[in-house]
């Protein structure tokens, strides 16, 4: 491996789920990422090239984020002389903790924590640019961070990166996540009052706003496509009232 | 030119959804200030794209889980709001942006059969690296396709009658405004945290007092 082969492989991570879907998920994206690696470890054996791309495009999923853990673990083992059906079993490891762990880091807790904070300093600073740097620079400091840290831990570690990955405690880290995502949602609450001016806005819509806030927090998601179907058939059905009259 | 730069937008930001990068500038918040910017106010597409994340966000993308398609409902929902503004083109907006995410969701999901035939199926012997990166960045320009006709659908069908229907809105702004507030709240009361005993009300009360003491 060359230090050119392993940053371009680095580089097309950002695109390991271009080609997503039912059958194999990423995996002919994780082939794509893996190519600039196998090209090095196969030089001069275009067979043994086209066998291994033959095995990484079947099924493969993770968070896109720690995808890099398992590739760079991968191009490590088939460097070391790993056999295929060893390479297919730590895939078939890894990819399991490593989806679980990005979707609960990063979906479920970094990202609305920083969206929320980002809204709230666009609204209370009347400034879109505020909010949205709030909102992109410390998400994606973070983003990158665990992207070339996953990678680099991968590469480095191979087949030995899963005590490696446990060691990291990812999972300590989204339950520290936990009260900033509490305090973003009241930040964000309070700062959607500008929406209903005048400010501060009537205690009818706060105490609607609060009803609302209490029933999210109860039922969850299972409120969400009911919400959204009362709210848009009441706008349809005022709107039509409206022609009306 | 502006509804050409608002389908272009969407285009290219919807790449950043699953296919290229996940920078999250896909996020509405992001894509409602760029097309609120493309249409001269970009406070005002930060406002749309505000609310439509408050009611996105809860939606994980995890998965094989289809999910509303957030750029072309926000830039779709800026469109509406920049034609007609005032609290019930607002609404207007939401819904009509709302309508199109669930309609480009269901593309996402379309997206994906076509480009399980179009992967290279794995035990065949054999694989050229041309093979694999073909149709890899075939799926990727597919899906920057499938973005664009449906910011298109949105910004060229969608908007113009949904701008004309809010300006029949018979509600006062009072009124509208309070019910778009419950509406976000609602999507932000999904994702608050289970924290033990009192502390997660206390954050939550704590930043509500933060946004109060700025806005005051």
């Amino acid at each position: 491996m060359t230090p050119w082969s392993t940053i371009r492989a680095f580089l097309r991570l950002f695109a390991v789920q271009g080609s997503w879907n039912y059958r194999t998920n990423t995996g002919a994206g994780f082939a794509y990422a893996l190519l600039p690696l196998l090209r090095r470890i196969h030089a001069g054996d275009p067979a043994g090239l086209a066998r291994a791309l033959d095995r990484h495009v079947d099924h493969f999923n993770a968070h896109p984020y720690l995808t890099g853990i398992a590739l760079g673990a991968v191009a490590r083992m088939e460097t070391d002389g790993a056999t295929p059906e060893e390479v297919d079993r730590f895939k078939s490891v890894v990819r399991g903790p490593l989806g679980g762990l990005g979707d609960r880091l990063v979906w479920a807790l970094w990202l609305p924590a920083t969206a929320l904070v980002g809204l709230a300093t666009g609204f209370l600073s009347s400034n879109p640019v505020w909010g949205v740097a709030a909102f992109l620079i410390p998400y994606n400091v973070a983003h990158l961070t665990l992207r070339l840290w996953a990678f680099r831990a991968g590469l480095a570690s191979g087949q030995a990166v899963l005590p490696r990955l446990q060691r990291a405690d990812l999972s300590g880290w989204s339950n520290r996540l936990l009260p900033l995502l509490a305090l973003a949602c009241g930040l964000a609450v309070g700062a959607l009052s500008i929406v209903a001016p005048p400010s501060p806005p009537p205690l009818g819509a706060a105490i609607l706003a609060a009803l609302a806030f209490g029933l999210g927090a109860r039922w969850r998601t299972a409120l969400w496509r009911p919400a959204l179907l009362v709210f848009s058939l009441g706008v349809v059905m005022a709107c039509l009232l409206g022609m009306r009259a | 030119m502006e509804p050409l730069s608002l389908v272009l937008l969407g285009g290219l930001l919807a790449l950043d959804e699953t296919s290229f990068g996940q920078f999250m500038v896909s996020r509405p918040i992001v894509a409602g200030a760029l097309a609120g910017w493309v249409l001269g106010d970009p406070m005002s597409g930060f406002l749309v794209g505000g609310i439509l994340e408050c009611v996105y966000l809860p939606r994980l993308h995890v998965g094989g889980a289809l999910f509303p398609d957030g750029v072309p409902a926000t830039v779709t929902a800026a469109a509406v709001y920049a034609q007609a503004p005032g609290a019930g083109a607002l609404a207007v907006a939401l819904v009509a942006g709302l309508a199109i995410g669930e309609m480009g969701g269901r593309t996402i999901g379309v997206q994906r059969r076509l480009v399980s035939r179009l992967v290279p199926a794995a035990g065949q012997g054999g694989l050229s690296p041309r093979q694999v990166e073909r149709s890899h960045l075939a799926a990727v320009a597919l899906d920057g396709l499938r973005g664009t006709m449906v910011t298109a659908l949105g910004v060229v069908g969608v908007a113009p009658i949904a701008a004309w229907l809010a300006r029949h809105w018979p509600l006062t702004a009072e009124v509208t405004t309070s019910l778009i507030w419950a509406l976000a709240a609602l999507g932000v009361g999904m994702l608050f945290p289970r924290l033990s005993g009192v502390r997660g009300v206390a954050l939550l009360l704590a930043g509500v007092a933060v946004a109060a003491g700025v806005l005051l």
